[in-house]
């Protein structure tokens, strides 16, 4: 459960799986929505996929992910999202969420 | 795309605490019969642990995808995040009912509780398969979990019928309807079989 903990402490990893609640992502269009390094955005999968909230699958050359969280994790995600620390900027070229770069 | 097999992180603690939750509930039922604790309290005991089942199989049901049809078509993990909540939902309604109520109600309300649970996952199912691609199959891929959780869930939908019958119409349609699970489930045995053997060979 602490690895759980983990991964929903860091504001960059709820937005992956905010945005995985859409459906699916290939985790080049999850990074191109963070200003972050490639190498710190898969150190980002990675302890979301030691946490057991995200699964990876692979189509080709795209790795794809999808949300794989039981009722409690997500419960624990809508928790850390709403009393959770976050720190966000908004860009005023884009008008897109960017993050700063989060401790994995 | 490829298919994910269901996660042992998932698997695991829920075949344990479906398990515990079967010898608590066989506890129950062996203390009612030689008299150790109130008979009361042994069926109040019992009926909590039916509504916890149905709250730790559905905490589960988006973890093991339950709902997700062969080749993965999209909006089926909504279709399974609902089941879960409702299915959680359901179950800690039941177990308050259980808890709280006196057991003349709680024998007429909380079955109706559990089978609107029931009535709701199969109403956004059927919806999600009215929007899905044309032609394409909305029936989840048939593996050894799947089936199993879902003999899991048709058995708590009949306990609860058979707890609403039992209150409504008296103890012998009550047994009838346990024995009539039973053929049911044999009943369908072997086409969840023959179902796993055809998915496994495509």
């Amino acid at each position: 459960m602490s690895s759980v903990f983990k991964a929903l402490s860091d504001p960059t990893r709820r937005k992956v799986l905010e945005m995985l609640r859409d459906g699916p992502k290939s985790a080049g269009e999850l990074a191109a929505a963070f200003d972050v390094s490639k190498p710190t955005m898969s150190a980002h999968f990675a302890v979301l996929r030691d946490a057991g909230l995200v699964a990876s699958e692979k189509d080709g050359k795209s790795v794809f992910y999808h949300l794989q969280m039981s009722v409690l994790e997500d419960a624990l995600f809508g928790f850390a999202q709403t009393f959770g620390w976050e720190r966000r900027e908004e860009s005023s070229a884009t008008g897109r969420p960017v993050l700063k770069e989060g401790k994995a | 795309m490829t298919q994910a097999i269901e996660p042992r992180r998932a698997v695991i603690p829920l075949a344990v605490s479906v398990c515990t939750i079967v010898g608590a509930m066989l506890a129950f039922g062996i203390t009612k019969k030689t008299g150790t604790i109130d008979p009361d309290i042994a069926r109040r005991g019992a009926a909590t642990m039916l509504g916890l089942m149905l709250v730790v199989t559905g905490n589960y049901i988006p973890k093991l995808h339950l709902f997700r049809p062969e080749g993965g078509q999209s909006g089926s993990s909504a279709v399974d995040r609902f089941a879960g909540w409702t299915f959680v939902g359901a179950g800690l309604a039941f177990v308050a009912i259980w808890l709280l109520a006196p057991i003349g109600k709680a024998m007429l309300a909380s079955p109706m509780i559990g089978v609107a649970g029931f009535l709701l996952v199969l109403a956004r199912w059927l919806a999600w398969g009215e929007r899905a691609d044309e032609g394409a199959s909305i029936l989840p891929r048939p593996t050894p979990v799947r089936a199993t959780v879902f003999i899991l869930l048709v058995s708590l939908l009949w306990t609860f019928a058979i707890f609403f019958a039992d209150s409504v119409w008296g103890d012998r349609v009550a047994q009838w309807m346990a024995m009539g699970m039973i053929l049911i489930l044999a009943g369908i045995a072997p086409f969840i079989v023959v179902a796993m053997r055809r998915a496994s060979s495509a």
